[in-house]
């Protein structure tokens, strides 16, 4: 059973993936030794996105077996992972081909939102819950849809 | 069927998947008892930052990426002149029943302590001199993984493969413009990748076509007018390495040419291991947006072609097996197989650093106990499958040459104590392999010697820096905060590193003073082996205070143990005995086996300590029905 509605966040994790193999990756113990943040600016990111997947968890939780709504959370360097998601994603919901090629392209600034194949965020309003929200229960409810009033980043 | 490398491969590759469903799943059941009934760090403070449930593929690819990297590329490439079932049986089975043990068990009990880092659950198990151990041997570890690299790095230019100087300074510049794009002009991501991969294509072109051997600048006016004849008439061997320059211009009786080029090649060397330890220094403070997080997109491209280009090239090229399948140690003047096979292939087999990895963020983003197995032990396993494939590439991709009279695994004094040796075997033989797949030579090798240099440099900018925050609280932890600032904390690192990467020892055999890589690699070897005894005492600490069977991996920590031990006495014996003693590396051998029989001691506290004081943020279940528990977790290990 499919999720009826699909959201994939793409942000970095505030730490090195790839390059070094294990030995001198910047991650984990060695950076909560560090005078200074080296990823203050990813981290900034990461934390709005965890808001935004917080609510999300909050307002859409699971019930049952299949998720109704199922939120991924992706480093956009995993593109092992990602590529086949977007594609998959614009597949199964069939967004409409400009909006399917925006996604499967990967034509997004990060952080971004994926919801149904489609890319909900954009460059100067990258993680707006409201609209998030907004978007999500629309595929819930078709035609019904109502935006959660007064729904912030911050709840 | 021996010399069929196809078939060793597939037959390696089987039994790790054997290994998988058949011990994985026993450890992850009966000894670590994963549970996926039991919330996971991941779902107990879940807050889409740090903790954060993810499902397996998605954490594989991240955990894999993490731990994949230039050690399971070298190890491989030294060991195979012990011969090819050695190194292939060492990386198979090590990784089976001690690497993936140590990878799976370093993430269970880091869940069972909320996620906390080995390092954290040490000082808890053990006490609070372990983190200090830790830290030391910390620092030993990247020192000497980062001297290698320099020295690596700085041959492979001017040795080997003069060719990959512009792509690799190239993809420098390219990363950088990604940086400022994504960080700073949040631009679209595809297209920049499609972009960044087209110009790392377009520098590999333009490397093969301009090949930099920056050793003739340090050339005398008639030695470089003789080169540059010799390379207009086409008798010196593209991309024009000095060894394969100074060998050609040798055997065409130019022997002041042949000299006058081994003599810059030295000079250079030297000279790039300065320019590489001032980049190290700077790219350390740089902000990471600009230069090591972009690198990190266009790195994990070259990861996973490389990976699949290898498996295709070699399966399609099927090459038959030149190597023998054990050589006689003694014949080929190498040093015995034990214990130094098992300490020179460390990534590959076993890594204490996957610890590191296991326990910082990929444990809080598990999102059932069960899912240790695949991320912990499966990717351990991938690893080992990529060794596998760098062992095929040096005795099957790189063709008789290499394993007959005068080849490079002929003879131990043939491998130099360069490393990059080594690794121009690896890049050699990898090139055969995707030649298979229509790459010509040229490209194939350039590919695999800028991916190559692409991981060491990345490597080499984290790590500077990581040891930089090691300074700093090795420093405060000895009450010397005033120095544990970024400059001098940097500084630090760096003289460490050149420590290493700058130190030479005397060859009795020529009578000279040669670098010191192959020894640097084996106390790598020794001191990574040391980090997986610690996370493995652990381990065992843990299941034992659990009163659950302990000899899964007691008997790896202790084998990795006695091995090392062992490894680093014969080294020091024969560092004592030489006609010149090194005292820098003779008391680097001396801190390494005091760390390790300091190790020993903590061990042995611990366990005559008795079980119990687990120190667990919360007490373990009790397993009232223990048999329902042990039935569901079995189901959904599959």
């Amino acid at each position: 059973m499919q999720p009826e509605v699909s959201v994939i966040l793409i942000r970095e994790n505030a730490e090195q993936l790839s390059g070094s193999g294990c030995c001198g990756k910047l991650e984990g113990d060695a950076l909560r030794a560090a005078s200074d943040e080296p990823f203050a600016h990813t981290r900034a990111d990461q934390s709005a996105c965890g808001r935004l997947h917080r609510l999300l968890r909050k307002n859409f939780p699971d019930s049952g077996t299949t998720p109704r709504v199922r939120v991924v959370t992706v480093d956009p360097r995993n593109q092992l992972y990602l590529a086949p998601k977007l594609w998959r994603d614009v597949c199964r919901y069939r967004p409409g081909i400009r909006e399917g090629l925006k996604t499967a392209l990967q034509l997004f600034a990060l952080p971004a939102v994926v919801i149904n194949g489609r890319v909900v965020s954009s460059r100067k309003r990258p993680l707006s819950p409201h609209h998030v929200l907004h978007e999500v229960e629309r595929h819930l409810r078709p035609g019904t849809h109502k935006p959660s009033p007064g729904t912030n980043a911050s709840s | 069927m021996l010399d069929n490398s196809v078939t060793i491969t597939l037959v390696a590759f089987a039994a790790l998947a054997a290994a998988y469903v058949g011990y994985g799943r026993f450890l992850a059941r009966h000894i670590f008892r994963l549970d996926p009934r039991r919330a996971t760090p991941a779902h107990r403070f879940e807050d889409g930052v740090d903790y954060l449930p993810t499902r397996v593929p998605v954490l594989f690819g991240h955990h894999f990426a993490s731990i994949a990297g230039l050690g399971p590329i070298l190890g491989p490439a030294i060991a195979v002149i012990w011969g090819w079932l050695p190194a292939v049986l060492w990386v198979v089975v090590g990784s089976i029943v001690i690497g993936a043990v140590h990878d799976l068990g370093a993430l269970s009990v880091s869940l069972r302590y909320q996620g906390r880092s080995i390092g954290d659950v040490a000082r808890e198990l053990i006490g609070p001199r372990a983190r200090f151990l830790f830290l030391l041997i910390i620092f030993f570890l990247m020192s000497l993984a980062m001297g290698v690299f320099v020295l690596v790095i700085s041959q492979l230019f001017v040795s080997f493969y003069p060719n990959a100087i512009v792509p690799s300074i190239g993809l420098m510049i390219v990363a950088m413009a990604m940086g400022v794009a994504v960080y700073k002009l949040r631009m679209p991501l595809g297209p920049l990748s499609i972009v960044g991969v087209a110009f790392l294509f377009l520098l590999i072109h333009l490397g093969v076509k301009n090949p930099l051997p920056t050793y003739t600048w340090g050339m005398d006016a008639e030695a470089r007018a003789a080169l540059d004849a010799a390379r207009q008439q086409g008798q010196l061997p593209d991309p024009y390495g000095a060894v394969a320059v100074a060998a050609a211009l040798e055997q065409s009786g130019n022997a002041h040419a042949a000299q006058s080029v081994s003599a810059a090649a030295s000079t250079t060397t030297k000279t790039w291991s300065y320019l590489l330890l001032g980049y190290a220094f700077l790219a350390s403070v740089l902000p990471v947006w600009l230069l090591l997080q972009p690198r990190d997109y266009l790195n994990s491209y070259q990861l996973y072609a490389g990976l699949v280009l290898l498996l295709v090239g070699l399966l399609v090229l099927h090459p038959t097996v030149a190597a023998p399948p054990v050589a006689d140690a003694e014949a080929i003047g190498a040093p015995p197989m034990f214990p130094f096979l098992f300490i020179t292939i460390a990534c590959g087999a076993i890594s204490g650093f996957h610890s590191l990895v296991s326990s910082g963020t990929t444990v809080r983003q598990l999102n059932r106990e069960t899912d240790a197995l695949p991320i912990g032990y499966g990717a351990m396993l991938t690893e080992g499958a990529l060794a596998v494939l760098v062992i095929m590439a040096c005795v099957a991709g790189l063709g008789g040459a290499a394993w007959t009279s005068g080849g490079t695994y002929t003879h131990w004094s043939n491998l130099d104590g360069r490393l990059s040796t080594q690794l121009a075997a690896v890049v050699e033989g990898g090139g055969r392999f995707l030649s298979a797949l229509g790459v010509q030579p040229h490209y194939g090798e350039a590919f695999i010697a800028v991916a190559i240099v692409a991981f060491a440099l990345t490597t080499l900018d984290s790590a500077t820096r990581l040891l930089r925050y090691n300074v700093e609280e090795i420093f405060k932890s000895m009450g010397l905060g005033v120095l544990a600032n970024r400059f001098v904390a940097s500084l630090v690192a760096v003289a460490g590193i050149g420590f290493f990467a700058l130190l030479r020892v005397y060859d009795a055999a020529s009578g000279a003073y040669k670098p010191a890589g192959l020894l640097l690699w084996q106390m790598f070897g020794t001191t990574n082996q040391l980090l997986a005894g610690l996370t493995l005492l652990c381990v065992s600490l843990f299941l034992f205070k659990l009163a659950r069977p302990v000899w899964y991996t007691i008997v790896p920590m202790f084998a990795m143990l006695g091995i090392s031990l062992l490894a680093m006495l014969i080294n020091l014996s024969e560092l004592w005995g030489a006609e010149v003693r090194n005292w820098p590396l003779i008391v680097v051998n001396v801190v390494v086996m005091a760390m390790t029989l300091w190790m020993v001691g903590e061990a042995v506290a611990s366990f005559a300590r008795g079980r119990g004081n687990l120190g667990l943020p919360e007490t373990e279940p009790a397993h009232a029905d223990h048999e329902l528990e042990e039935a569901v977790a079995t189901s959904h290990l599959g």
